[in-house]
């Protein structure tokens, strides 16, 4: 579909000076599939998209569209192909969120921009894709940013694309709206056969429905593979590894890896011992399972239907009815 | 769920269509306007008298005829004019730099013209007129003259400019810069003028729709219309705009082309205002935001005929305000425009509580 080989992304300032943002960079768009780009801020995940886009020139290589370069189409052409929605908070002005889904009819209509019956069924088609028909009817302006987003992704449907890039759609997003956009990007990619690639933080996100995943990475490298794959062979962990946040891949979570790593032993069941160990976790602690005591370790403890923690150092012990209580402790203590 | 509040919490409003009666309404204060201004003046002509002296019948005084024919209408068709094409180059301007301060003369047309008259006026003084005025073809153009080519030289440079430039930002800081160097070039060439001269180019910067006569019309028509022809194709580009130039590349716009065409017509628009009739303000701002807020819609299939007419009739009655009927005074028309017009604007923006919202960005 969209293939591109060795490229170099990037700005050029002059003819001497330019910003090599990434280079050496392989990569395949296939048809059906949901795609999400992730990699620590910065890494150069909006530079790539817009200049799959076509919005910015490669430094170097080029990006073929179905075998073709895409400096070689023509905008219009091009725009039938593939279609964006970007970062940026759109305003429009007073335009009716229908009005705004047409306007991604611009590629196929006449210099005047009239509709036809076609258009207008597409443009329909596409806001029942989005679940929108009910916003069609309401200023654009006055929509949330839930809303304004299905609204700009039935506009980049309606230009009938064969690939979707989307930057950071979730970024406005409250969580559960996130599932839902994400849900509905890769039912799109299945159901209406698109290629669509997603750049995104959310990784959790990313781990639970990308078909396949591009990891980018500071040193320019994008490993790409189903996630479940990308866990495995480690390639998450090693990538996230020097933004002091640790992958575990056990719980398919990111956990917070603070300098000072000291650990502490922890005597406990269930559920409870899970949470104080996911607090410890995040007080900067290393924690190790123990089955009898030492010189330092906390032990959960349940009497008379109430639940406390003991934390034993050095044969003294201070009980406490809170993990915040806990938690303050070591704080205090150092 | 959660969208189903939401849903509730702003109401569901049919959006308007296409208000062919209100297109009508407009078209109907254009004639208004245009009769009223042909009446009102230093003589008050009967309306009758004035339908007959338009359709070549005789008139109740034979010097009606004259003051209609020689003066009165050359300078409504000149109002016409000028308030059409200042609104529609606004229009455009505010789309393409998605400003709502911007107007037509933000990229330093005006600058330009402004100079050339200066020029004229205070630099070269009498023989500076006279040469213009002995190329022959002209006569009584030579301010139109060196105003047309002041302009036309600023809009080559913009022109050239915008090839090279991404963002129209830079275009509209560069726009800023001209002007303010072309205005320190006047202010030096007035610091060392004669007290007339001054008083000329001053009463040139007033702004009037008087000065135009038949035989210049005969220039302006033509060139206004092809400025409006060419602003009257770019609908379809203009609301792509809307989204940004980003989002409107991406939906097959040619931003270089589009971007070159806006500029051409809109400043062939302001700077044949400029040249003929002075520097006029207000309405190049105002009648697009007025508009908007009627017409609630930043559709510029609408805005474009809407703010066409809108401007004729700002324009016609700034016109006959400045005319204070029935007095022998005739007060300049950037007076009038923003001394009547500023008020009556803010009126309708504060009343219209979405006007905030009817504009981009």
């Amino acid at each position: 579909m969209l293939c591109a080989e060795d490229i170099s992304i990037g700005y050029s300032f002059s003819r001497h000076k330019r910003l090599v943002v990434a280079e050496g960079l392989d990569l395949n768009l296939n048809i059906g599939e949901l795609v999400c780009l992730v990699g620590p801020n910065g890494v150069g995940k909006s530079t790539l998209l817009r200049s799959l886009a076509g919005l910015q020139p490669l430094l170097k290589g080029e990006v073929a569209l179905l075998g073709k370069s895409l400096q070689k189409i023509q905008v219009r052409e091009l725009a039938q192909s593939i279609s964006v929605v970007l970062t940026e908070r759109v305003n429009v002005g007073a335009m009716s969120a229908y009005a705004v889904v047409a306007l991604g009819r611009h590629p196929y209509t006449n210099w005047l921009g009239s509709l036809t019956e076609q258009d207008e069924r597409i443009v329909n088609e596409s806001l029942r894709a989005v679940g929108a028909e009910d916003l069609s009817q309401r200023y654009f302006n006055e929509l949330s940013d839930g809303e304004r987003q299905k609204i700009m992704i039935a506009r980049a449907l309606a230009q009938e694309p064969l690939i979707l890039l989307l930057d950071e759609p979730t970024a406005f997003l409250d969580l559960p709206r996130r599932v839902v956009l994400i849900q509905m990007l890769r039912d799109l990619a299945h159901q209406l056969h698109k290629a669509i690639l997603v750049s995104t933080h959310d990784l959790d996100l990313a781990l639970h429905s990308a078909d396949i995943i591009w990891l980018m990475s500071k040193n320019s490298d994008l490993t790409m593979g189903a996630p479940e794959d990308l866990v495995l062979n480690g390639e998450f962990e090693r990538v996230f590894a020097q933004q002091g946040v640790r992958f575990d891949s056990h719980s398919g979570n990111f956990v917070f890896s603070p300098h000072s790593k000291k650990s502490i032993g922890l005597m406990g069941e269930g559920l409870t011992k899970l949470w104080t160990s996911k607090a410890l976790n995040r007080a900067g602690f290393d924690v190790l399972k123990c089955e009898q005591p030492q010189e330092s370790y906390i032990e959960v403890l349940h009497k008379g239907g109430k639940t406390f923690w003991r934390h034993h150092h050095g044969g003294v012990y201070e009980d406490f009815a809170t993990i915040y209580e806990l938690i303050a402790s070591f704080n205090n203590f150092q | 769920m959660p969208e189903e509040v939401e849903k509730n919490k702003t109401l569901t409003r049919p959006l308007p269509p296409i208000r062919w009666w209100m297109f009508s309404l407009l078209f109907l204060g254009v004639l208004t306007a245009f009769t009223v201004s042909l009446a009102l003046g230093s003589v008050d002509i009967p309306l009758n008298n004035v339908f007959r002296i338009l359709t070549g019948q005789i008139a109740d005084k034979g010097t009606w005829a004259d003051i209609i024919l020689i003066f009165r209408l050359p300078k409504t068709i000149t109002a016409i004019l000028v308030g059409a094409a200042l609104s529609v180059s606004g229009l455009q301007m505010q789309t393409l730099f998605r400003n709502p301060l911007a107007d037509p003369f933000i990229l330093g047309v005006n600058s330009g013209a402004s100079l050339g008259v200066a020029l004229v006026i205070l630099g070269f003084g009498t023989t500076g007129s006279l040469l213009l005025a002995g190329l022959g073809l002209f006569g009584d153009l030579s301010l139109a003259v060196a105003a047309s080519l002041g302009a036309g030289a600023v809009l080559l440079l913009v022109l050239l400019i915008g090839r090279r430039v991404r963002s129209p930002i830079t275009l509209l800081i560069l726009g800023l810069m001209f002007g303010y160097a072309t205005s320190a070039i006047v202010s030096l060439l007035i610091y060392f003028s004669l007290p007339e001269r001054i008083q000329t180019y001053t009463t040139w910067s007033f702004g009037s729709f008087g000065g135009v006569t038949w035989s210049q019309l005969w220039v302006m028509v033509p060139v206004i219309l092809i400025g409006l022809g060419i602003s009257y194709f770019l609908p379809k580009s203009l609301n792509a705009l809307l989204l940004g130039e980003e989002y409107a590349r991406t939906m097959g716009l040619n931003i270089k082309s589009t971007r070159f065409w806006i500029i051409l017509g809109a400043s062939i628009l302001a700077g044949t205002v400029t040249a003929f009739c002075g520097p006029i303000g207000f309405i190049g701002v105002a009648v697009p935001h007025l508009c908007r807020s009627l017409f609630n819609t930043s559709d510029h299939k609408v805005l474009l005929p809407a703010v066409t007419m809108m401007g004729a009739i700002v324009a016609l009655l700034a016109d006959v305000i400045a005319q204070l009927p029935g007095t022998q005074y005739i007060l300049p028309i950037n007076v009038v425009t923003s001394l009547f017009g500023a008020p009556f604007i803010v009126w309708v923006i504060i009343r219209q509580r979405r006007m905030k919202s009817t504009f981009a960005d």
